[in-house]
């Protein structure tokens, strides 16, 4: 299998408090993987220090290595590794513009010229994403107008535009409802194809569903990480059975 | 005992309210009531168009017009310049990860904002007033220019607090989804705080213009106070600062007494409308926003 994200002895802490603990995770090529575990036991941090984004908090501290395709990510400019490295929030953030503009705001900024470029952009983007047919005569309306699930597919449609190879997505469907959950679900499995995905979730059932691979954090350390289908039928350790048994949570 | 001071605390509390209402209403009965009786002599259409002013002359004439461009005309120059500068400042703040130094910024414009305005006008008469006849080779530097940069700082503080409160809460909002995109800071205040600010940056031109409007002492002491139709470099008299200049000589009863309390009916009544606009845009962006 190839590996796109290698972290070796990853270590995270703000002040004193330390949140991930000398995690050692290969993240496979072109696959879902999905990090789960109770509230706290930093999986969202885990997200964050991929892109650097962690890097923002004050008194931030990070030890060990994360590796891109092989390259330290420190070694990659803030503005590539960001570009490359996609980030959907848990809640849907449009920004207070039309759905054109949402989508040309970081093309532009990433050099992307000409209104017939980004229009050929951002229209593959929106049918990716399912959602072209759905406005596509209302491009100049506020994004704010749209619903929670439009909204969300709006900010991985975002994400996209800037043409990640990794999208890192922190619990997208937790604000959604049943049905918008399963939209986004059957997009992520159809993004996969093209791109790796990190899901963060807090429902072991949508990993189950989607994810190739899950991985479980506990107390900022990787207890186990196995394909789905081994992880769910035959945990190894002891605290992902009774993670999994639902008996802490 | 409880009780009883809960009720009376209720009681004060609407009492209070009411004297605050029945005030402003006061006021503008008893500046309306003093001003009307002026159109009996004079057509109101003539007050606010006439173009001297001459109280006190055999045939006393009042034409106001001199002194409503002045008014309009120096609070334009203060807001020209000051919007720029308030908006870079209105950014900044929103930017400032420091909270230290934020805390710093923003207690020096508190600062600037309690600074009596006659020490503004000094400062102005001293720095600006002396810099335009330097540097325009004018026989006097009091002008409308020396009045709108006076006035220009003290409306800073203003633009600064009402932009500020926009960008910075939109600021904390939308940072990290943007960085996350790759983009840099100064991206993100181009290119999405700022021109999401622009209802903010409205309402404080109303505000800022409308403080202007009013201001009084500053402005006297830089102006030189000539009822005149105004320049850019020359002298000019606002409508506060005829009235304060002059009510202390006007005979009570006068023509001229009654025609300084019109005047300054006419600057209330613009300043009830601007006001009246400001509240309309601030109300029309909170609903846009939820």
């Amino acid at each position: 299998m190839k590996h796109h994200l290698i972290l070796k002895d990853l270590s995270f802490a703000i002040g004193d408090t330390e949140i991930l603990k000398k995690v050692n995770l290969t993240i496979p090529h072109n696959k879902i993987l999905a990090v789960i575990g109770p509230s706290g036991c930093g999986k969202t941090t885990l997200l964050r220090t991929l892109n650097r984004l962690s890097d923002e908090e004050k008194q931030a501290r990070v030890s060990g290595e994360i590796l891109f395709k092989g390259k330290s990510i420190h070694q990659i400019p803030l503005a590539k590794l960001r570009k490359d490295i996609g980030l959907v929030f848990q809640q849907p953030t449009p920004f207070p513009m039309s759905i054109y503009n949402n989508l040309a705001y970081a093309l532009k900024y990433h050099g992307v010229r000409g209104k017939g470029n980004l229009d050929t952009i951002i229209e593959a983007k929106l049918r990716l994403c399912g959602l072209y047919e759905e406005v596509k005569d209302q491009l100049t309306m506020s994004a704010l107008k749209l619903s929670g699930g439009q909204q969300q597919r709006l900010s991985i449609a975002r994400s996209l535009c800037v043409e990640p190879e990794v999208l890192l997505m922190d619990e997208p469907c937790s604000s959604l409802d049943i049905h918008n959950t399963k939209i986004i679900e059957d997009l992520i499995v159809k993004l996969s194809q093209h791109y790796t995905i990190v899901i963060v979730t807090h429902n072991l059932q949508q990993a189950r569903r989607i994810a190739d691979c899950t991985a479980f954090f506990l107390g900022g350390k990787l207890i186990e990480m196995n394909n789905t289908e081994g992880f769910f039928t035959n945990p190894q350790e002891e605290e992902t059975k009774q993670y999994l048994q639902g008996l802490f949570g | 005992m409880e009780q009883i001071f809960e009720k009376l605390f209720g009681i004060l509390s609407i009492i209070f309210t009411i004297i605050s209402i029945v005030l402003l209403f006061l006021v503008i009965f008893f500046i309306t009531k003093e001003s009307v009786l002026i159109f009996q002599e004079v057509k109101f259409f003539d007050f606010i168009t006439g173009l001297t002013w001459n109280p006190l002359a055999g045939e006393p004439t009042v034409g106001i017009l001199p002194m409503i461009l002045a008014t309009f005309y120096v609070s334009m120059v203060a807001v020209l310049i000051s919007l720029p500068i308030g908006i870079g400042c209105a950014l900044e703040l929103a930017a400032l990860e420091n909270e230290r130094l934020k805390g710093f910024f923003t207690s020096i414009l508190a600062v600037l904002a309690g600074i009596p305005s006659v020490i503004y006008g000094f400062i102005g008469l001293l720095v600006v007033v002396k810099f335009l006849e330097r540097t325009f080779r004018l026989a006097a530097g009091e002008s409308i220019l020396s009045g709108g940069i006076v006035l220009a700082v003290m409306v800073l503080p203003y633009i600064v607090s009402s932009v500020a409160e926009t960008t910075e809460k939109s600021y904390e909002k939308y940072k990290e989804t943007s960085l996350a995109l790759g983009v840099s800071k100064s991206y993100m205040l181009r290119a999405l705080i700022l021109p999401n600010a622009k209802g903010a940056i409205l309402t404080s031109m109303i505000l800022a213009f409308s403080r202007a409007m009013g201001e009084t002492m500053a402005v006297m002491m830089v102006m030189g106070n000539s009822p005149i139709l105004p320049k850019l470099l020359g002298k000019g008299e606002t409508i506060p600062a005829l009235i304060a200049l002059e009510i202390g000589t006007a005979g009570l009863g006068s023509l001229h007494y009654h025609a300084l309390f019109s005047s300054g009916f006419v600057l209330m009544m613009f300043l009830i409308f601007l006001n009246a606009l400001f509240y309309l845009i601030k109300k029309n962006l909170t609903e846009h926003l939820e």
